[in-house]
C-alpha cells in the first residue's frame, strides 16, 4: 500500500518523459535530403545518389498536384527549385518533382558523385502528363516563369 | 464503369482518343502562349474588387449598427455584401490561386504557395485533398472522396445502408455547414471509419484545423461583433449570414460539378497507366458544367466551366470560357457527351440523386443515361494497350510532413 503512491509517480514521470520524447521524434522530419519523399528505397534510406528511375511515381504526381516539396514534403514555396541535367534543362523538362531552393541544392550535392545536376527556379511549372506516342513515359515539369 | 472501358464507353479507337489528345494539347498550348498582362490585370482586379467589398461590408454594419432605424437594414445589405465577398474570395481567387494558375505571373502574393484563404480548411489540407486526391482520382469510388463528401451515398455502386436513409438530413447539413465539412474533409472519414487513419496523423490534422478554424470564428463571431459595442448582436447575425450564403452557394456549385446526370463514376485505379489523352477523357466524362453569364461565372470561381478545369486545372480560370468553345466543338465531333444545362436544372438533378440514393437500389431507377450505340466498324474488339502490373498504383495515403511536424500542427 505504502509503494503505491510514488510507484504511481514514477510511472506519470516516465509517462511524460515519454511523451515528451514522442514529440521531439514528431520534430523530425520523416524525409529530408538522405531520405527524399519522392524517391522510394526499399529501406526508405538513400544510399547512392538520386536517381531519375527510382523516383516514385505516385508520389512525383502527389508533390505535383498538391504542391509539396519532393524533398521535404512540405509545402512549396516561392521559388520553386527543380534538379536536373543540362539536357533537361535545355529541354525545359524536368523528371523530378518540384523542390524547395534548399532542398535542390542539397541534392545536387548529394548527386555529385553520379553526374551534374543544376538547379533552376521558377515562380510557376507546367505538370505534363506522358502521352502515348512520346518518348517520355514519365510526367515532367516545365517551368513557366524562371527566377 | 472501369476506367479501362472509357475509350470503348465513348467508342473511340486508340488512334481516335490519342488525337483528341492532340487537339487539347493544341488548345492548352495556345493559353499558354498567350497568357500575360490582360490576364494578370484580371485577376488583380478581381482581387481588388473583393477586398473593397469587403471592407465596405464592414463599413456598412459599423455605421449602421448605432442607429436603431438603419440596423437591421444595414445588417443585411453588409452581410449580404460580405458573403458575396466571401464567395468571390473562395470560389474565383482562392481555389484557382492554389491550384497554382496564376504562378506564372511571378507576383509573391497571387502565389499557390502564399495564398490562404477565408475559410475554416488550412490552405495545405486543400491542395492535398483537392488539387490532388479529388483532382487526379476523379469520381474513382473509394479514391475520390468528393464522390459524397464520406457522408453521402452518390453513386449506385456504393454500397446501401440503412444509414443512407437519413441522407436528405444528412445533406441539408452538410449544405449549411459547408465551410466545415470543407474543413473535414482532408481528414478523410472513410478510412477513419475503417480504421485505417493514423491516429497520430488524425490528431495532428485536427490540430491544424482547430487552430484555423477558431481563427475563422474568432473573426466573425467574437472579434467584429464586439467592435460594434452593444449591438454586437447584429453584427454576429450578419456575420452568420454571410457565411451561411457562401456555404450554401459553394455546396450548390460544387454539387453541380459531378453529380448531374451525365456525369460517370469509375471504378478502377488503373490511374497511372493511363495515357495523357486517356485522362483528359476520364476528366470530360466525369465532371458535368452548366450555363449562365459572366457574372454568374466569376461568381462560381468558373466552376461552370467544370470540364474545362479538369481538362486544364491549372490553366487561368479567366479563359475558361473561350476554351469551352473548342472543348465543346471536339465533343461533338468525337462524339462525347458534353455534360451542360442551366444552374437549377444541374442542381436539381444531383438533388435527385441524394433522394434517390438514401433508398436501396431496387427501390429506384438510374438516371445515367446509356452510351450512344456504337457504329458498325468500331464493333471489332479494340486493341486496349494493357500495362504492366507492376506500374499499378495506389493513391499516396500520406498528407505531407507539413502535417507531421511541430510546425505544421502547432
Ligand atoms: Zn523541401
Amino acid at each position: 500500500m505504502v509503494a503505491h503512491g510514488p510507484r504511481r509517480l514514477v510511472s506519470l514521470r516516465s509517462l511524460l518523459v515519454r511523451g515528451a520524447q514522442a514529440v521531439a521524434a514528431d520534430d523530425t522530419p520523416d524525409h529530408h535530403v538522405d531520405r527524399p519523399y519522392a524517391w522510394t528505397h526499399d529501406d526508405g534510406s538513400l544510399t547512392l545518389a538520386p536517381e531519375v528511375e527510382a523516383l516514385d511515381r505516385t508520389r512525383v504526381t502527389q508533390c505535383a498536384l498538391s504542391r509539396v516539396c519532393g524533398v521535404c514534403a512540405e509545402p512549396l514555396r516561392r521559388p520553386v527549385a527543380f534538379v536536373g541535367t543540362d539536357e533537361e534543362r535545355a529541354r525545359n523538362a524536368f523528371h523530378a518533382p518540384p523542390l524547395h531552393q534548399v532542398c535542390a541544392d542539397a541534392l545536387v550535392v548529394r548527386r555529385e558523385v553520379a553526374g551534374a545536376w543544376t538547379v533552376t527556379t521558377t515562380s510557376g511549372f507546367e505538370f505534363v502528363r506522358p502521352g502515348r506516342d512520346e518518348p517520355e513515359t514519365r510526367p515532367t515539369f516545365q517551368p513557366n516563369s524562371l527566377l | 464503369m472501369a476506367i479501362s472501358d472509357v475509350a470503348e464507353y465513348a467508342h473511340l479507337t486508340d488512334e481516335e482518343v490519342e488525337q483528341l489528345g492532340r487537339e487539347l494539347d493544341a488548345i492548352r498550348a495556345e493559353v499558354e502562349e498567350s497568357r500575360g498582362p490582360a490576364d494578370a490585370a484580371y485577376i488583380r482586379r478581381v482581387i481588388r474588387a473583393q477586398r473593397l467589398m469587403m471592407v465596405a461590408s464592414r463599413v456598412v454594419m459599423a455605421v449602421s449598427a448605432h442607429d436603431d432605424r438603419t440596423r437591421k437594414p444595414g445588417a443585411i445589405a453588409g452581410g449580404t455584401v460580405l458573403g458575396l465577398a466571401k464567395i468571390l474570395e473562395n470560389m474565383e481567387i482562392g481555389h484557382n490561386v492554389m491550384h497554382g494558375q496564376w504562378d506564372w505571373m511571378n507576383d509573391p502574393e497571387i502565389h499557390s504557395s502564399n495564398w490562404e484563404w477565408d475559410t475554416a480548411q488550412p490552405a495545405e489540407q486543400w491542395k492535398h485533398s483537392h488539387n490532388y486526391i479529388h483532382h487526379q482520382f476523379t469520381n474513382v469510388l473509394g479514391h475520390d472522396n468528393d464522390v459524397g463528401y464520406g457522408v453521402l451515398r452518390m453513386a449506385r455502386e456504393q454500397k446501401w445502408t440503412p444509414v443512407s436513409l437519413g441522407q436528405p438530413v444528412y445533406n441539408a447539413l452538410l449544405a449549411g455547414l459547408f465551410q466545415w465539412g470543407v474543413a473535414l474533409h482532408d481528414l478523410d472519414l472513410e478510412r477513419i471509419r475503417k480504421m485505417e487513419k493514423d491516429p497520430k496523423e488524425l490528431r495532428r490534422q485536427l490540430k491544424q484545423i482547430y487552430k484555423k478554424g477558431s481563427r475563422q470564428a474568432l473573426k466573425d463571431y467574437v472579434v467584429y461583433p464586439a467592435m460594434a459595442g452593444k449591438h454586437w448582436r447584429t453584427t454576429l447575425a450578419a456575420n452568420a449570414w454571410a457565411n451561411f450564403m457562401r456555404n450554401m452557394w459553394s455546396y450548390v456549385i460544387i454539387f453541380c460539378g459531378h453529380f448531374p446526370d451525365g456525369a460517370l463514376h469509375f471504378t478502377e485505379e488503373e490511374l497511372e497507366d493511363e495515357t495523357r489523352a486517356e485522362w483528359y477523357l476520364r476528366q470530360i466524362l466525369g465532371a458535368a458544367n452548366f450555363k449562365g453569364g459572366p457574372l454568374l461565372h466569376v461568381m462560381s470561381g468558373n466552376l461552370g466551366f467544370q470540364i474545362e478545369h479538369h481538362l486544364f486545372p491549372d490553366l487561368p480560370s479567366n479563359r475558361y470560357a473561350e476554351i469551352s468553345v473548342k472543348v465543346r466543338a471536339l465533343c461533338e465531333k468525337y462524339d462525347i457527351p458534353y455534360t451542360t444545362g442551366p444552374l437549377p436544372v444541374q442542381y436539381g438533378q444531383a438533388l435527385r440523386t441524394i433522394m434517390k440514393l438514401s433508398l436501396p437500389n431496387g427501390m429506384t431507377s438510374s438516371n445515367s443515361p446509356n452510351p450512344p450505340p456504337p457504329e458498325q466498324e468500331n464493333m471489332i474488339p479494340l486493341d486496349r494497350r494493357r500495362k504492366s502490373e507492376s506500374e499499378r498504383p495506389t493513391r499516396r495515403e500520406e498528407t505531407g510532413s507539413w502535417s507531421r511536424t511541430a510546425r505544421g500542427a502547432s
